[in-house]
């Protein structure tokens, strides 16, 4: 869908390149993130990749053809969420979404069933500049999808959301993934990328230093260990014993049989572990 | 069509922000000015009002208009849908040009009644008003804040209010005849005067001129300037 080579791209007035001849591709019904620090480079990708930057080096291609040949067509394909919610705020949450599908020649969906999807029916008819930056952040969210589009580009989609609407917004990328469309998902939270993405992206001062699924990067980056916190003599205790043998781990089988386990889990390493033994920077 | 829906959201979004509310009491002080007066103190306040507010109101208000959107951060959301700059720019010209050319008809009937050479005056009226928001675009796009948009409009609306010298009789000059406002003041003058065959085209054409060479800049300073501008915040 989306296949990326040797881009490059530097600000007009400055003397280095922002995004240093990198290469990915991303596959129809794939939700690929894109995982760095602030001012790392991702950003000025995603605005590179929906037309708001030209001038890049390298090519981009779009199901075959150059973006930079593109035409304003293209915008009916692709939906937007920008960080920052980017809403009229004397306008209400029903004006909003109908004033922006007037600008697709397609077909978008009716604006109260789109409010349904994230709780905010009952706000329709409220003034953008009466709601919280989580409801904004939601109705920015269901601006971007509502034409239905191929491509989604999602900026820290679930930034400012409380957790049960970030489920439902995790929820409803997930539906659109099922439903073919291509997610190009940018973010410094590892547990909604680690959730969400088939593959993502580290990276760091313009350059990709690793593209691979989280499970692949966990397995590999993991150590093969279960950490077990048990009670000993009232006392919380913990180990780790290797995955190699644990079948035959002594030690292991006699704390089961105690039956005074708290805990036990397998050690892999997060994405936040991985980002920074792979980078050698934090993700702020 | 997409072109209509945003000059209707234009409209609605002037209204909300009261830009409408303050011209009408703008036009409410002129009505009283330009009644309690007579003869040439009437024709030259009404030119001078025509000249320097109903024409160039679009001048500050697309001003507004382009820092509030900056300010909400919605220029970046039009400009990821199928929203051109040329039918954006379009949505903002003639809306404001309409307003621009109710207030000056507005003002031309109060001081003189329906005016005899409608078609000419309506022409001078509107193609002022394009020409200056044509300008006051291409100065809020080079403009961050809205003090500094001030600045600049200030400074040009001095370079460009300079042929009301002439209009008032201070100093003449064949060289203000490159300024739009010289065409300007001369359609205007059509209240008062007849109007050479010469005088009615050379103002035309170079009202035609300069809007053609505004347009150039501001579209293409909107794109370099704001949009691409606002990739890099």
């Amino acid at each position: 869908m989306i296949d990326v080579s040797g881009l490059k791209f530097r600000y007009p007035g400055s003397d280095a390149d922002v995004v240093k001849g990198i290469d990915f591709s991303v596959s129809r019904g794939e939700i690929f993130g894109f995982l760095g620090p602030s001012g790392a480079g991702k950003s000025t990708t995603q605005k590179i990749l929906i037309k708001i930057l030209s001038g890049y080096g390298g090519s981009i291609k779009v199901e075959g053809n150059e973006l930079s040949s593109l035409d304003s067509g293209y915008f009916e394909k692709i939906g937007v969420a920008f960080e920052f919610p980017n809403l009229y705020s004397k306008f209400t949450a029903v004006e909003n979404l109908n004033f922006f599908s007037s600008l697709y020649s397609a077909k978008c969906t009716d604006p109260q069933k789109l409010l349904e999807m994230l709780g905010l029916e009952k706000d329709g008819g409220t003034f953008v500049s009466a709601y919280s930056k989580g409801m904004k952040m939601r109705l920015n969210f269901l601006r971007a999808i509502m034409h239905n589009p191929e491509i989604l580009f999602l900026d820290e989609p679930t930034s400012g959301l409380d957790p049960a609407n970030a489920r439902k917004m995790k929820d409803i990328i997930k539906m659109k993934k099922g439903e073919g469309k291509t997610i190009f998902l940018t973010t410094h939270d590892m547990h909604t990328a680690e959730e969400l993405c088939d593959r993502v992206a580290f990276i760091v001062d313009g350059s990709i230093s690793l593209i691979d699924s989280p499970r692949n990067l966990k397995i590999k980056k993991g150590k093969k260990a279960v950490k077990v916190e048990y009670v000993e003599e009232n006392i919380l205790k913990s180990d780790s014993f290797p995955l190699d043998d644990i079948n035959e781990n002594k030690r292991f089988q006699d704390i089961l049989k105690t039956g005074s386990v708290e805990t036990i889990h397998t050690m892999e390493s997060t994405l936040e572990d991985i980002f920074i033994e792979t980078t050698g920077r934090r993700l702020l | 069509m997409r072109a209509i829906s945003l000059l209707k959201h234009d409209i609605i979004f002037q209204f909300r922000h009261r830009f409408y509310y303050a011209y009408f009491f703008i036009l409410a002080v002129y009505y009283s000015i330009i009644t309690n007066v007579s003869g040439v103190a009437k024709d030259f306040l009404t030119i001078f009002i025509l000249f320097s507010d109903t024409t160039v109101l679009g001048f500050f208000f697309v001003g507004g208009l382009i820092l509030l959107e900056r300010d909400q951060n919605t220029l970046q959301s039009i400009f990821v849908t199928p929203v051109k700059v040329g039918e954006y720019l379009f949505s903002k010209t003639v809306s404001l040009t309409v307003l621009s050319y109710i207030a000056s008809v507005f003002i031309a009937l109060v001081a003189y009644g329906f005016p005899d050479q409608f078609l000419l005056f309506s022409a001078g009226a509107i193609l002022s008003s394009t020409f200056f928001i044509f300008t006051g675009i291409a100065i809020a796009v080079r403009s961050k804040t809205v003090n500094k948009y001030f600045f600049n409009a200030i400074v040009f609306t001095m370079i460009f209010f300079v042929p009301i010298v002439d209009f008032v009789g201070i100093f003449k000059s064949r060289l203000f005849v490159v300024f739009p406002t010289y065409a300007t003041v001369t359609l205007f003058s059509v209240l008062i005067r007849e109007l050479t065959f010469f005088e009615k085209t050379a103002s035309l054409i170079s009202l035609l001129l300069w809007n053609c060479g505004m347009f150039f800049v501001a579209k293409k300073w909107f794109y370099r300037f704001e949009i691409l501008k606002n990739g890099k915040n």
